[in-house]
């Protein structure tokens, strides 16, 4: 229920019964539950993934199970909703149900793993802390630096970024590298190569300029990086992607057409945060029901 | 907008505060009226109607945002537990106005029988696919069938190209 | 000074939208002494996608009322997605999908019944009716009943995952803070289940005045879901699948009711149909193995990019044809 289409239709004075109205296609979001399948690559149920995949390298044959239904390939990380990848048509419903089966095998997880003790670093936290806490210091530290208005506006300072100003740049960088509505969803591999460039450049700027005034802004500040991080892996997955799978998403204009032959896979990938390298692979898909 | 506060009905209780899914309701810092509360951040306003929905004096609405709203139509509405309704009433430009009302909610709030109050499920149950009241021994069947099953061969055969 | 408060729980949630609710119930179903938490950004009572209530659950497949089969259902998805699911997730889901929906409807979630079968009122093959305003706080009341509002920490966003120290692959909990006193948490779990939200805001949305806010997702769906899983190393998989979904203009509400219960059609800006001019093109750039142009329910991918052909050639915009369908509805009503 979207009240605010009833709103504009209030406002235009809109009867759907007298006359159409317009269709159009949103910008892109990056989802797992809706109509799409972005997210972790978890492992499938006891009784229904296949445990081993034969013809493929041996550290890549036990790719569809590794004993919890709903585990990400992190121990102990389970995931449901938009954070589990590969099984879209979710919707509200199907969310909670997920929800249900991750909980149920954490469960089991706990009961099998019950003699483990959980040890956490305190020099791990209070750095993560510190980290956390960086934007809010650098504001508090740099207050002055510039003469600034009411605390609604975010003043321009060279020295820092709020969460709105690199909000902004982070939306055009998708939208007109990454296929957005403003190219008509469009996109090649020179396109994807400099929003990869820009997006590096955010990062960087990120790290050394977020900025926060308060615990509000911290929240907005934190939820950019969650933002930054995904857009950078939805564009490295674009670019490896050789072919247009749907169409009606995005086109890769370089390779308008589908290419089952090649890229019937999924495309898995991850990130090592140390380096800041990329690895990112193709997973054979199986079919356990009769195909097409 | 998003949502605006009419400032002589707020009492300044924090009831929208305390339910906006995004965080933008705040409480003035002063004034001699005392605190009031209003939407900080009108760009992240989803028009959940939410602060409208738990406003107990009436005193949030929503005016469309005016990056694509005409002026002079509004949505109200008012949400009420105990009968278990929701009424809408929509005030067109023009002046036509239409009402509807749905029900919210089938049975008393705070009814829900919690987990905890079906018997334990046996152990043994972990292991198989089973969830909470798909199965006789755990809490009934809610399924209404027997859990769908198929048999997956264990090992496949596949290749990955180019 | 930073104030910490260390948690240490069995299991941690992460989210308290759909999804953590559901983890919420089935933990505690299992688990009656475990010491369950749950950690979410706003408020468990209005939060996640569902904070603004539905007109429609769009997975139900209706296998007591044979409805469907889980088989059809995954050769519907796999369709929908050209060709490119994980079909045991998908199965899986499916196969329980109902009883959570007959948990919703003994809780009190009005769906719409159909009296004769005792079955409900199909919007479409999938979907089913419900009067959905207060579908959230109906869930999160199952959720606080089973883990108890102390377990449950409202106004606290999670940043990162925690490793343990001895197994960089071994997640022990999470951290975060409280969005209005600053308050740290530090949650020390056995298990951990994410389930935050997908993104939104990522792409330049449509308007970016005062209705920025106004994306068909709701704007606090920040992909810490995938921010976090990214961070920690953890094996993504089809980030390029980001998406879009055809939609009433500016508003973004929902087409469902008219195309699938309504049976209306989308239309050019001269009333002339979208798709047979472009078929025998889209056939053949996308028709693929999976004969996916003629399958039963045309993939929304597919046809939404015949709309934008028409579009891109002058022929917009898209309309939906409410003027042709819902005067007959009423008067098939009355």
């Amino acid at each position: 229920m979207t009240i605010s289409q009833v709103v504009i239709w209030a406002g235009q004075n809109h009867e759907p019964s007298e006359r159409p109205y317009e269709v159009i296609t949103t910008e892109p979001y990056v989802m797992g539950s809706h109509a799409t399948e972005c997210g972790a690559w978890a492992s499938g149920p006891d009784d229904l993934a296949p445990k081993k995949i034969e013809g493929l390298p041996d550290d890549r044959r036990y790719q569809y199970y590794w004993g919890y239904n709903r585990m990400t390939t992190l121990d102990g990380l389970f995931c449901a909703g938009d954070a589990c990848g590969a099984n879209p048509h979710k919707f509200s419903s199907g969310s909670f149900t997920e929800g249900r089966l991750a909980g149920k095998s954490a469960v089991l997880y706990i009961m099998d793993h019950s003699d483990e003790k959980v040890e956490v670093d305190k020099t791990q936290v209070d750095s993560l802390i510190a980290k956390i806490m960086e934007p809010l210091e650098r504001w508090e530290k740099g207050k002055y630096n510039v003469v600034t208005g009411p605390s609604y506006m975010h003043p321009v300072d060279p020295t820092k970024m709020y969460w709105k100003q690199g909000l902004f740049r982070l939306q055009k960088i998708m939208d007109e590298c990454a296929g957005g509505w403003s190219n008509y969803y469009m996109t090649n591999e020179v396109m994807l190569n400099r929003g990869l460039e820009l997006l590096q450049f955010l990062k960087e700027d990120f790290i050394r300029y977020a900025a926060a005034q308060d615990w509000h802004e911290l929240m907005r500040i934190w939820e950019l990086w969650h933002r930054i991080l995904t857009a950078e892996a939805v564009v490295r997955h674009m670019l490896f992607r050789k072919e247009t799978r749907w169409p009606g998403y995005y086109v890769r204009a370089d390779y308008p057409a589908l290419d089952d032959d090649n890229w019937h896979a999924f495309v898995n990938s991850r990130y090592d945060a140390r380096t800041g390298q990329w690895e990112l692979w193709k997973v054979p898909v199986i079919h356990i029901i009769e195909f097409p | 907008m998003p949502s605006y506060v009419i400032p002589a009905k707020c009492t300044g209780c924090g009831d929208c505060v305390n339910i906006c899914p995004s965080h933008i309701m705040r409480f003035t810092k002063s004034g001699i009226f005392g605190r009031k509360a209003y939407n900080a951040e009108p760009e992240s306003c989803w028009e959940c109607y939410n602060c409208v929905k738990h406003c107990p004096q009436g005193a949030v609405q929503i005016r469309g945002y005016m990056d694509f709203t005409p002026m002079g139509g509004a949505v109200e509405v008012y949400r009420d537990e105990k009968t278990n309704r929701v009424y809408w009433t929509i005030r067109y430009r023009n002046g036509t106005v239409k009402y509807f009302v749905f029900p919210i909610r089938t049975t008393p709030w705070g009814s829900i029988k919690p987990p905890t109050e079906y018997p334990e499920p046996p152990k043994e149950f972990l292991r198989t696919p089973y969830l909470s009241c798909e199965h006789e021994q755990l809490g009934g069947n809610k399924l209404g069938v027997e859990l769908p099953r198929m048999k997956v061969p264990e090992v496949v055969k596949a290749e990955v190209r180019g | 000074m930073v104030r910490v408060r260390y948690v240490d729980a069995d299991i941690l949630i992460i989210g308290g939208g759909m999804a953590g609710s559901g983890a919420a119930w089935e933990t505690r179903y299992w688990c009656r002494n475990c010491r369950i938490v749950l950690a979410e950004k706003a408020n468990i009572n209005r939060s996640g996608a569902v904070a603004m209530g539905l007109s429609a659950i769009n997975t139900y497949l209706g296998l007591k009322c044979k409805e469907n089969t889980v088989e059809d259902y995954v050769k519907y998805v796999r369709g929908d997605l050209m060709g490119i699911v994980r079909e045991d997730l998908v199965y899986d889901y499916a196969r329980h999908v109902d009883s959570t929906v007959h948990l919703f409807d003994e809780w009190g979630l009005p769906i719409w019944p159909e009296p004769k079968t005792g079955c409900y009122v199909r919007e479409g093959k999938w979907q089913i009716m419900i009067h959905g305003e207060s579908y959230k706080p109906i869930v999160a009341e199952a959720a606080r009943k089973a883990l108890g509002d102390e377990n449950i920490f409202n106004r606290v966003m999670v940043t990162h995952l925690l490793k343990s120290p001895s197994n960089p692959n071994r997640v022990v909990g999470a951290i975060g803070f409280n969005v209005n006193d600053g308050t740290f948490y530090v949650f020390r779990a056995k298990a951990t289940i994410l389930a935050a939200g997908g993104g939104s805001q990522i792409y330049r949305p449509r308007s970016q005045g005062e209705g920025l806010g106004r994306s068909w997702y709701p704007p606090w769906s920040s992909a810490s879901s995938y921010g976090m899983l990214i961070e920690a190393g953890a094996v993504m998989t089809m980030m390029e699948a980001r998406f879009v979904v055809p939609r009433f203009k500016d508003g973004y509400g929902p087409v469902g009711a008219y195309q699938l219960l309504l049976k209306t059609r989308i239309s050019n800006a001269y009333g002339q149909d979208f798709w047979k001019p472009h078929i025998d093109e889209i056939r053949k750039l996308y028709g693929g193995k999976g004969n996916y142009v003629d399958l039963p329910i045309t993939p929304t991918t597919l046809r939404v990019f015949a709309q934008r052909l028409e579009w891109i050639a002058g022929r917009g915009p898209s309309l939906m044809r409410t003027d042709e369908t819902v005067k007959k509805a009423r008067r098939v009503r009355q």
